[in-house]
């Protein structure tokens, strides 16, 4: 995820506080001793969105542009139960599946 | 795929014959080893052989099973049936059941239940028949009695199932109430279960998950779902379809943007027509993201910006000259980008964003400014820089930018001008304020400078350039009144001045130059007694009397009064002979002082030359010779550069530098004096600086042989081979020609080489070092 709004997850128009906050928030939760990685691209992303000069900058010239996995990344708007088609195709999936331990096929 | 060949009935030996099936056995060839059993089992129907043959049915039927043809491998079992016998009869139902045969499968089951001894397999097949059953309750057809519980079961899971669907939580609890323990839907109801707490308590969702038992047919699910739930979404792309659409709807995603993961792009990542197309196909995304990111790659792909219009929204002009400029930086398009990024700053400036349009012009400044090397005397930089500060004044940046470029082009007014705007525009910043002093002070505005430095030393009192600055500027003011007679006026200044700074060294150059305006004014006493607390302060030596004449030159009194009035204050016998540390001062001095020009150092310099020649015998190491010969470039001192140069080049053997300060020297700078023997020193001394990258060196070479190398040799360096014979003048043609014929040669520079080679020999050159590279190759 390289989209640093995503990755702080605040919108586009959200003012130096707000980022600031955000961004305590998620090192928070990601702290460098546990998520390396995450916490990382945390800094990246704050340090790209830390003021308006610096997000300007970034709007305009922006290191390139983001790998496609950002727009799966962004939150998704339905509630998290799937229809009732999608789960017995899962179902079905499952007993065809190869077995685990001793099954046959 | 070509199928493969039937193994053709063959007589052969029997014992070869179970060798070829044993071995399609063992090679995983269950299609083979199925036909040679069978062939086998004609010519030997024992009971190893139906034994085999047994195995080799399951085999295959197995095999057939794994690819979903569930109907042919119950096929297969039914012909092993008939000829081996039944076993197995587990797989057999469970093909049955998915292969659409439920009937058959139920009944088989009600009838076997007693039968099979493994009660794993027992509960499998119960499961896995309730949940076919779950889709297709007619299949069962007479199989199962009307009044068999697993009927108001299935009516309770379908119940929950939709309660789940629904997110109706309440409702999924009272339904799975009705699911018994030992029901053949406990491992869905413990499936939903868990699903309905992922939210909530999504450890204990995936240990449910995990306690599924290995046996279940739910339970590849559930190990995938425990083991893909806090993975990457595009870790899902290369999952099972329904596993991945399920995963992906538990994380709230639609159908539609489902679907879309399909058309994900698993080429080249950089393909922006693909990664654009899926962009625009990607439902349920926050549109600001998806904005952010068409934009973003348009660059790459400008064709497609009707596309993500019709799906984003139109963009506003200064997004689409935007998008062509970036355009134009990718495709490395200087044209493109030089036509559209103003065109964008511009549309900012109308849509009332000018500091985004500032930023814009900026960067294109510099694009610009790093593009000179084509394009000298090109002042669009400027311009835009201009324009960006008329945009943005508070850029403080852009301002240092400006001013270097101004700077560069040797343009004093529009430095003057600029470092005054930022000096008003960030009056607390010291090194604006120094930055501006400077300018003000190369421009003669020494009042102006003196304002600026004394702003900078207010706000940080132990900046030792800000107390330069100070004090350079004083005393230029000094010189100025001195030059106009006003004596009184340049000594309250100095004293006003000798109050303010700390330090040894200025108040000594304070004393030093106040000695001078008195030995102007004709106050000798006074001009003694200034000059003598200075010397005590700096110290006596060449240094101190080189500072003295310098500034005592510049405000144009003669050399002899200085030189009086300095050997009364401290006689030359009693002067303390130099040493490196002298020298380097000398060095730093003469850089110091150029910024009032060289004239009075070189004529300084001049009158120094007898004690600074004796001075060369000191050993100097390599730094030290190098500081005090670059500045001795600099100031284009050539009697002491070829002086320095040769002792140097004598020390430190084949140092290029020190072997061009030298020639250069030698032949006071002007390149038409050359000889032969001294180009070829030079062109050894520039392979040698290509060879170590010393760039700066390889410019002073070719600045220097420019203009004075003979039209025949090229304008750069020397090159090796002469591809034809050039113009030249017609002496030097017809000495070449002789010689070439002499030679045998076509080739005029192996003439040319020998005339030097021989001028070498009987050279009058035994003053020269020897030549620190092994000579070229000679040919007699």
């Amino acid at each position: 995820m390289n989209d640093p709004y995503l990755i702080l997850e605040v919108a586009e128009d959200a003012d130096d506080a707000t980022i600031h906050r955000a961004y305590l928030q998620k090192v928070r939760a990601f702290p460098p001793e546990r998520a390396p990685a995450r916490f990382q691209a945390i800094r990246r992303a704050y340090e790209t969105l830390r003021d308006e000069r610096v997000r300007r900058r970034h709007r305009l010239f922006p290191e390139g542009p983001p790998p496609a996995t950002d727009l799966l990344a962004a939150p998704a708007s339905g509630n998290g139960r799937p229809d009732l088609d999608t789960l017995l195709a899962a179902l079905d999936w499952s007993l065809r599946a190869p077995g685990l331990e001793d099954g046959h096929g | 795929m070509a199928k493969k060949r039937k193994a053709q009935p063959q007589r052969q030996s029997l014992p070869k014959l179970r060798e070829r099936a044993r071995n399609a056995l063992h090679r995983g060839d269950h299609r083979e080893a199925l036909e040679l059993y069978k062939q086998l089992f004609k010519q030997q129907p024992d009971a190893d052989t139906r034994a085999d043959l047994a195995v080799a049915y399951l085999n295959r039927a197995a095999e057939l099973a794994v690819k979903g043809h569930y109907r042919d491998a119950a096929a297969l079992w039914e012909n092993m049936a008939g000829s081996c016998g039944e076993r197995e009869q587990g797989v057999y139902i469970e093909w049955l059941l998915l292969g659409g045969r439920v009937e058959r499968g139920a009944r088989l089951l009600q009838e076997a239940d007693a039968t099979l001894t493994d009660s794993n397999e027992a509960a499998r097949l119960h499961a896995l028949l309730a949940l076919v059953l779950l889709g297709q309750p007619a299949a069962a057809g007479e199989a199962l009695p009307a009044d068999s519980p697993l009927w108001e079961q299935r009516e309770a899971m379908l119940s929950a199932l939709q309660a789940y669907c629904a997110g109706d939580d309440d409702a999924l609890r009272e339904s799975l109430k009705a699911i018994p323990f030992r029901s053949a839907y406990r491992d869905l109801r413990s499936l939903l279960q868990a699903l309905a707490r992922r939210d909530s308590e999504p450890g204990e969702a995936r240990e449910q998950l995990r306690r599924i038992p290995a046996h279940s047919p739910l339970a590849p699910l559930a190990r995938s779902l425990a083991t893909h739930d806090g993975a990457d979404d595009t870790a899902l792309i290369g999952l099972p379809a329904p596993l991945r659409d399920l995963l992906l709807a538990l994380r709230g995603w639609t159908p539609a943007r489902r679907e879309a993961l399909s058309r994900f792009p698993t080429g080249d990542p950089e393909n922006a027509k693909a990664v654009l197309r899926f962009a625009l196909g990607v439902e349920d995304v926050d549109p600001a993201l998806l904005r952010r990111f068409c934009l973003a790659w348009l660059p790459r792909h400008p064709e497609g910006m009707a596309s993500v219009e019709r799906k984003i929204g139109p963009l506003s002009n200064a997004e689409r000259e935007w998008v062509k400029a970036q355009a134009g930086e990718w495709q490395r398009d200087p044209d493109t980008l030089k036509r559209h990024w103003p065109r964008c700053a511009e549309a900012l400036v109308k849509e009332d964003r000018p500091l985004a349009a500032a930023l814009v012009f900026r960067h294109l400044a510099d694009i610009l400014d790093n593009a000179r090397a084509s394009h000298p005397w090109d002042s669009a930089p400027q311009q835009y820089l201009q324009r960006a500060l008329e945009l943005d004044p508070a850029d403080r940046a852009g301002y240092l930018k400006l001013i270097g470029l101004a700077r560069r082009e040797g343009d004093s007014k529009l430095q003057q001008t600029w470092a005054e705007r930022a000096a008003k525009q960030f009056p607390e910043d010291v090194e604006i304020r120094l930055l501006a002093a400077d300018v003000a002070y190369r421009r003669g505005a020494f009042k102006q400078a003196a304002g600026h430095a004394a702003s900078a030393l207010a706000r940080d009192s132990l900046n030792p350039a800000a107390r330069s600055e100070l004090l350079l500027s004083h005393v230029a003011m000094a010189r100025q009144h001195v030059k106009q007679g006003r004596h009184d006026l340049a000594q309250r200044d100095l004293q006003a001045l000798d109050g303010t700074l700390s330090g040894s060294e200025p108040r000594a150059i304070l004393a030093l130059v106040r000695s001078l305006v008195h030995l102007d004014d004709k106050q000798r006493d006074a001009a003694q007694q200034h000059l003598r607390t200075a010397i005590d302060a700096l110290g006596e030596g060449l240094a101190t009397r080189f500072r003295f004449l310098v500034h005592g030159k510049r405000m144009y009194i003669s050399q002899r009064t200085l030189t009086r009035l300095y050997n009364e204050v401290s006689p030359p016998k009693q002067e303390p002979a130099p040493t490196p540390a002298t020298l380097m001062e000398l060095a730093s001095l003469i850089r110091r002082f150029r910024i009032d020009g060289d004239e009075e150092i070189l004529d300084t310099l001049d009158q120094l030359q007898k004690p600074l020649k004796d001075a060369a015998r000191l050993d100097l190491e390599e730094d030290q010779y190098r500081t005090l010969l670059d500045a001795l470039f600099e100031v284009e001192h050539h009697a002491l550069l070829a002086h320095y140069g040769r002792i140097a080049s004598r020390h430190f053997l084949g140092h290029p530098r020190f072997l061009f300060f030298e020639i250069f020297g030698r032949h006071k700078g002007d390149e038409t004096g050359l000889n032969h023997t001294d180009h070829f020193r030079l062109k050894h001394v520039m392979d040698v600086a290509e060879s170590q990258e010393d760039q700066q060196l390889m410019e002073w070479i070719d600045d220097f042989l420019y203009d004075g190398l003979p039209p025949f040799l090229g304008d750069v360096g020397l090159p090796t081979q002469l591809p034809s014979m050039p113009p030249m003048p017609p002496e030097v043609r017809a000495v070449l020609e002789e010689v070439m014929d002499r030679l045998g040669t076509d080739d005029p520079m192996e003439a040319l080489q020998f005339i030097m080679e021989m001028s070498d020999e009987e050279d009058d050159d035994a003053m020269f070092p020897p030549l620190p590279f092994p000579p070229r190759g000679r040919r007699r």
